[in-house]
């Protein structure tokens, strides 16, 4: 910053030229108020005529479904999922960010090892990933926006797929048996 | 840079106190109760009918054992719900404080293991106290059916329906259980290529759909086989009659 910026004083400032904004500046403007309007890019060039977007979800009178909620949960699908993360006490409030992969990310690997590719992820779950720091108390299925059921359907089924390799001692002696090695296919 | 911060340092300040205390009461009267009860050893038979508290019935002339056989017996349903799913999130959070709810934050300076050491590493185990579980769930089956047959003959009683209804309460509680869950189908890739993966496919689908009610088959179970107990005890010790439906 070099100092060369302008000062306005207006009534009233508007942040976003969208449809919205656009619409209330008209109105304050009508209503004898000076007026500012504030946007990132070209005027008008907004998410106001997107299916979910601005005033269709504010209105909500085009589509039962497209309500605020569907805007929200959209918006956090945009924003990668990451409230489960962010609300997750393991990273949140002990910061095991370097041990600890978290709810997002075991859900993806759940995903993952669900498949029949033949691969086991339960070393990394185990050891990388610190699935074992999760006490279950079910926050990030709690925040989810989307509904997923994520320490019922991701952490605690990849729990006892680290339980089968790691601590059971009955399934540990019929591999030895079988002669197969830990958690390699079915 | 701003310093990385969580949805705990903006999240509203939610009051978690009346979140935790109904677990803390819940879970605190029946401690104390079944303790009781367990160290009472009397007071636990009536007619057909047997407590679950005392099911199965070891040694009760104290051949053995000098205590009550109630002692003998309850570590292991006990065991099947402290290692639960549903029970480790409800402790973890009522009296642990681990968190005590969802953004409300943790006092700083501890610790934080989780389940990866001991003790709660132990927590692992909750598929053998399964099995347990399974054994004892016969017995009190076993005790149900057998509430059913009088001196006199076939009937009904009060007591027979509040064993009935607690066993069932009970199977449906260990059916909704997240180890079974997995061990009946979850841990598979590929149901198409396990052995009778068909009908794995829909038990597993089944299981599913009772899981999603674990926390509630936990608690009403929970008070059932507590209120099962306390009926036998009533009626045992002629504090009130049990009525003959049939």
């Amino acid at each position: 910053m070099n100092g060369k910026y302008e000062t306005h004083e207006h009534d009233v400032l508007i942040i976003g030229a969208g449809g919205a904004g656009l619409r209330a500046a008209i109105e304050a403007l009508t209503q004898g108020a000076s007026v500012g309007v504030v946007c990132k890019s070209l005027l008008g060039k907004a998410h106001t005529v997107m299916a979910e977007g601005g005033i269709a979800a504010a209105m909500a009178n085009v589509d039962a479904a497209d309500d605020w909620r569907t805007h929200f949960c959209d918006t956090m699908r945009g924003g990668k999922c990451f409230l489960c993360q962010n609300v997750c006490h393991v990273l949140g409030d002990h910061g095991k960010q370097e041990q600890f992969g978290g709810p997002r990310f075991f859900v993806r690997v759940a995903g993952l090892e669900m498949h029949t590719d033949g691969l086991s992820r339960t070393g990394l779950l185990k050891s990388e990933l610190g699935i074992g720091f999760c006490n279950i108390t079910k926050c990030c299925t709690e925040v989810c926006p989307e509904g997923i059921r994520i320490t019922d359907n991701a952490i605690v089924p990849l729990k006892e797929r680290v339980v089968d390799d790691f601590y059971d001692p009955v399934l540990r002696r019929v591999r030895k048996i079988k002669g197969v090695e830990k958690g390699v296919g079915e | 840079m701003a310093s990385v911060s969580s949805a705990t340092d903006y999240a509203p300040r939610t009051s978690w106190v009346p979140q935790v205390l109904p677990v803390i009461a819940g879970l605190s009267v029946f401690a104390i109760y079944a303790t009781l009860r367990a160290l009472e050893g009397n007071y636990f038979q009536w007619g057909p009918y047997l407590s679950p508290f005392y099911s199965p019935l070891i040694d009760v002339h104290h051949r053995y054992w000098p205590f009550s056989p109630a002692l003998l017996i309850l570590a292991g349903p006990l065991s099947f719900r402290v290692t639960c799913y549903y029970y480790r999130k409800a402790y973890y959070r009522a009296f642990f404080l681990d968190p005590p709810a969802c953004t409300v934050p943790e006092k700083s300076g501890r610790t934080y293991c989780g389940e990866t050491q001991f003790p709660f590493i132990l927590q692992n185990v909750h598929r053998y106290t399964l099995y347990l579980a399974v054994i004892f769930l016969t017995f009190l089956w076993h005790d149900a059916i057998k509430s059913f047959f009088f001196d006199n003959g076939i009937g009904v009683g009060v007591g027979s329906l509040v064993l009935l209804i607690n066993v069932v309460l009970l199977t449906l509680y260990l059916c909704s259980c997240h180890s079974l869950r997995h061990l009946l189908g979850g841990k598979l890739n590929c149901f198409s290529c396990a052995n009778f993966g068909r009908g794995r496919y829909s038990m597993w689908r089944r299981l599913s759909f009772l899981n999603e009610h674990h926390m509630l088959f936990a608690w009403i179970s929970l008070f059932s086989v507590g209120f099962a107990d306390f009926y036998l005890r009533m009626l045992s010790c002629g504090a009130i009659r049990d009525l003959r439906l049939l």
